[in-house]
Order: structure tokens, then C-alpha cells, then sequence
């Protein structure tokens, strides 16, 4: 093993040129790819948050037994639709309404004209089945109306696979230019080694000990060019959040930069240099 | 150790060996001799598993050659070994690098490699050259060096295309002493040349090629 390090280096050093082009490319693609997969993680976590936020509120038929309403309730949490159910009957909703409303303008009405309501928080993974979900609550017998702030969870669901869509986009592109472009510079470097391979082969060598070499150059390709972008992920998060950015961009200390990037990144550059080198050199064949 | 049978070989249709047998015992040394394009060199290549028959059966050792998987043929050619017309040498190591190299692919210790290279250099009397670079090199040295480099994994057999091709008739005669002392020792050497002088009045077997069969 150390002997193919030593020979990956050698060779790689004899190419520097285009070895060093080839790593700041890689640099570049790694870092944009990572870029976009934290974009996409901090999308998931914010449109989580903010679908969480927004309940369903179950408008109660006026009348009912407080059985019927604990057995309503308890059927909404075997759904395994909710995360949380909360019901609010219509003498707390007035209460409340008192703190907002003047007190004597509902004193003017005469009565309570709220009703008993049940807030529903919809699980994010049942989001797509939102207009069946509201269609089968507002058929149930004990059910006045249904309000769900359809629209702008309609909003952020587009936007998040909008996103998500274009994440994906930019994730295998510059995933596919990482591949080209280590395989292309390896399979450079094996052309140029032709002769050298050719001698090998006749001389017994078996199609590990003529690849191994090369999948460490690929090997090493990858995880210089993870590493360059590991190195700028890490001094960006310290730019973002110096306290000269965190008074004008507050918002910035909401981000989250998982700390896995630090080690998943370096070895997701190392396995896909040494695949890609792997497919660059195809099967050995001897003549 | 190296039996043809009923071997033919074809190139875009046009056959290179056709029905050709013979059998080669372990030990022997033996010319191939022929005028060019006979077929002498892809005898050779077929022996050396750079090349399938297109029909018959070749055996050599236990290496069936006519079916031969790709997997298999590095460990043929730790057994059977070739010295090329062009020595195939890397012109970019020294005398010592190119005929360890075989060593170093086998896997074998830095320490035994030092010791059975200056032993094998010093064989083909080329001790004092070993840290000079293979290009500075003449062309009679330079075949000496590939000799040595066929012969360090102790093969069980040599293959040897037109080894004294671009060689001057002295040096032609040490070459062809060298394979006959590396046969003494037991190796089967397998030499193929359309030079004559070579194997006149040598003892040694000797098969004529002509259009791509065995004359005599």
C-alpha cells in the first residue's frame, strides 16, 4: 500500500499541472455541491418548522356530550396523522378573545358565539394527503367546519420542491463533473503511462498491482479536492457567523451547518475519486 | 511441457498457422526457424498467451492456452517468459531497476530482490552497470539486460523472438551462450530466428516454419 502511495504521489507530481487543475475543479464542484446539500437541509428544517406551526382547527357541532368529544379526540390521535391535538372549548376560546376583544362588545351580543374547536397538527410527511385528511374530518357527524391555512402550506410545499427539484439538478451535475473530470485526468495519466503498463503486463503483473496506483491517484484526486472544500465550508461558517455579520445578518444564526460535513465530505471525495478511477481504467486486458 | 496440437491461427481470415503440432520436453532447447511472415512469432505469441488459437489445443505446463482465462495469464507469465527483438526495457530506469522489476511485481522482499539481481547481473557480466541508465546502454548490453530480466524468476520456460536481430555476429554468439547456460540449468528455451548460423551444427532441435506449417 505504501509502495502505490509513493507511486500516486510520484505520479501525480509528474502531472502537476494538470493534477493541480484538476484539484482546485474538484475544490470548486465540492464546494458547491455542499453548499446546496446544506441549503437543502436548512429548506427541510425551516419548512418543517413552519408547517408544524400551522394547525388544522376543527370547528365542533354545537351540543356535543364532553364523551363525544374525548372520543373524537382519541380517534384523531389513532390516525397517526397528528402530531398534536389540542382542544379548546368554546368558553376558553372566549376567554381569550376577551384579552384581545373589548370585553363590552361581546357583552353586546348577548351569548358565545364561538364554538368548540380542536387544533391538529398535521406530521409533515402526511402533508400530501392534506385535501383527503380535510375531506374526511369535515364528513365526520360531529364536525361543523374545517380551516386549514391551505395556501401558504400550498406556497411552501411548491417552494420546497422547487427547490428541492433544483438541488437535486445542481447535486448531479456537479456530481457527474466530479466523475469526468477524475476520470479524465486518470485515464490521462494511464495513456501517458501506456508503455510502462504494457512492459508490466508482460512481465506477470496482475491487474490489481497495474490498478492500484492509479486508484490511488484517483483516491487522492477526490480527496484533495473534498478537502480544499471541507477547509472553505469551514472558513465561511466563520466568516457567517463573526459577530460583525451576526449584527447585520441576524437571520444567519438560524443556519445550521451539520458537523458531519467535516468527515462525510472528505470520505465521499475519496470513494467516489477511487470509483471513478476504477471506471476510467476499465478491464485489464492482456495482449 | 509445451505441446501444439492440431493449432490453427487466423488473421482477418488469412491463416498465420495451420495444423500445427509438435511437442517441446521440459529441459529442451529449440530454434524456430522459418522465412519472415511464416509464423514463427505468433508460434511464440501463442506460447506466451498474447494470443488464442483459432482452433487445436496448446498446453503448456498445466496452462491449457485455448482456454485460458484473462485472470490466469499474469501467472503464465511467471513461468514462461519472453526476451523481445526491441528488449522491451524501461529506458527510463537503470540496468539494476529493469531486471528487478519482475521481482518487485511478484511481490517479493527488497532485501532478496538486491541479492538475486546482482547475482543474475553479474551472470550476464553486467555487475559493473548495474546504476547506469538502460538507454546508455549498447544493443548487445541491452539484451543482456533483458535476458536477465527473463531469467530472475527462475522460468520454466524462455521465449526468445529474433534475440540476435540487431546484434553483430560476436555478440549474437554470447547471446545465444548465455541461453544455452541458462538451459543447462534446466530451463526449456524456446528460440525463434530466420538466422541459420545460429543453430548449424549446435545438436539442438530445430522446427522450419514455412506458410504457416511445420516443414521439417
Amino acid at each position: 500500500m505504501n509502495n502505490y502511495l509513493v507511486y500516486a504521489i510520484k505520479n501525480l507530481w509528474l502531472n502537476k499541472w494538470s493534477s493541480l487543475m484538476a484539484i482546485l475543479s474538484l475544490g470548486v464542484c465540492f464546494f458547491i455541491i455542499t453548499l446546496t446539500a446544506i441549503g437543502l437541509y436548512n429548506l427541510n428544517i425551516f419548512t418543517k418548522k413552519l408547517s408544524n406551526k400551522a394547525a388544522m382547527v376543527i370547528y365542533l357541532k354545537n351540543g356535543l356530550s364532553r364523551e363525544d368529544i374525548t372520543q373524537f379526540t382519541e380517534s384523531l390521535q389513532k390516525k397517526d396523522i397528528f402530531s398534536k391535538i389540542k382542544f379548546i372549548s368554546k368558553e376558553d376560546a372566549l376567554r381569550e378573545m376577551k384579552d384581545l376583544i373589548e370585553p363590552t362588545l361581546i357583552e353586546l351580543i348577548g351569548f358565545n358565539p364561538l364554538a368548540d374547536t380542536v387544533e391538529a397538527y398535521i406530521k409533515d410527511e402526511k402533508l400530501n394527503n392534506l385535501e383527503k385528511i380535510t375531506e374526511e374530518l369535515k364528513n365526520h357527524k360531529y364536525v361543523e367546519d374545517v380551516y386549514y391555512p391551505t395556501n401558504i402550506i400550498y406556497v411552501l410545499k411548491t417552494l420546497k420542491i422547487t427547490l428541492w427539484n433544483l438541488g437535486i439538478v445542481i447535486l448531479s451535475l456537479l456530481g457527474l463533473s466530479i466523475f469526468f473530470i477524475i476520470y479524465a485526468t486518470v485515464k490521462n495519466h494511464y495513456w501517458k503511462k501506456g508503455e510502462e503498463t504494457e512492459i508490466l503486463k508482460l512481465l506477470g503483473a496482475t491487474p490489481s498491482y497495474i490498478r492500484y496506483p492509479f486508484l490511488t491517484e484517483g483516491g487522492l484526486l477526490g480527496l484533495a479536492g473534498s478537502l480544499i472544500a471541507t477547509l472553505s465550508i469551514f472558513l465561511l461558517y466563520f466568516i457567517l457567523y463573526s459577530k460583525e455579520m451576526m449584527y447585520y445578518l441576524p437571520a444567519i444564526s438560524q443556519l445550521i451547518l451539520p458537523i458531519e460535513v467535516f468527515y462525510l465530505l472528505p470520505s465521499a471525495g475519496l470513494l467516489l475519486g477511487i470509483i471513478s478511477a476504477l471506471i476510467a481504467l476499465g478491464k485489464i486486458r492482456y495482449q | 511441457m509445451i505441446t501444439f496440437l492440431g493449432v490453427y491461427k487466423y488473421y482477418d481470415s488469412v491463416p498465420v498457422l495451420q495444423s500445427v503440432s509438435f511437442k517441446i520436453e521440459k529441459g529442451e532447447l529449440i530454434f524456430i526457424t522459418g522465412p519472415s511472415g511464416a509464423g514463427k512469432t505468433t508460434l511464440l505469441k501463442l506460447i506466451f498467451g498474447s494470443e488464442k488459437p483459432d482452433e487445436g489445443e496448446i498446453k503448456v505446463g498445466d496452462f491449457e492456452l485455448s482456454r485460458i482465462r484473462q485472470s490466469e495469464i499474469p501467472h503464465l507469465r511467471r513461468i514462461v517468459t519472453f526476451v523481445f527483438q526491441d528488449f522491451k526495457l524501461r529506458h527510463d530506469l537503470t540496468v539494476y531497476d529493469n531486471v528487478a522489476l519482475p521481482l518487485i511485481v511478484m511481490g517479493q522482499k527488497e532485501r532478496d530482490i538486491k541479492q538475486k539481481v546482482y547475482d543474475t547481473l553479474k551472470n550476464v557480466s553486467l555487475r559493473h552497470k548495474a546504476d547506469m541508465l538502460v538507454r546508455t546502454l549498447s544493443g548487445g548490453e541491452q539484451q543482456r539486460v533483458a535476458i536477465a530480466r527473463a531469467v530472475i524468476t527462475n522460468p520454466r520456460v524462455i521465449l526468445a523472438d529474433e534475440p540476435t536481430g540487431n546484434l553483430d555476429p560476436d555478440t549474437s554468439k554470447d547471446v545465444i551462450n548465455l541461453f544455452k547456460s541458462v538451459n543447462a540449468l534446466g530451463c526449456t528455451v524456446v528460440i525463434a530466428t530466420h538466422n541459420p548460423e545460429l543453430f548449424k551444427n549446435t545438436g539442438f532441435r530445430v522446427l522450419y516454419l514455412k506458410d504457416g506449417k511445420i516443414i521439417q
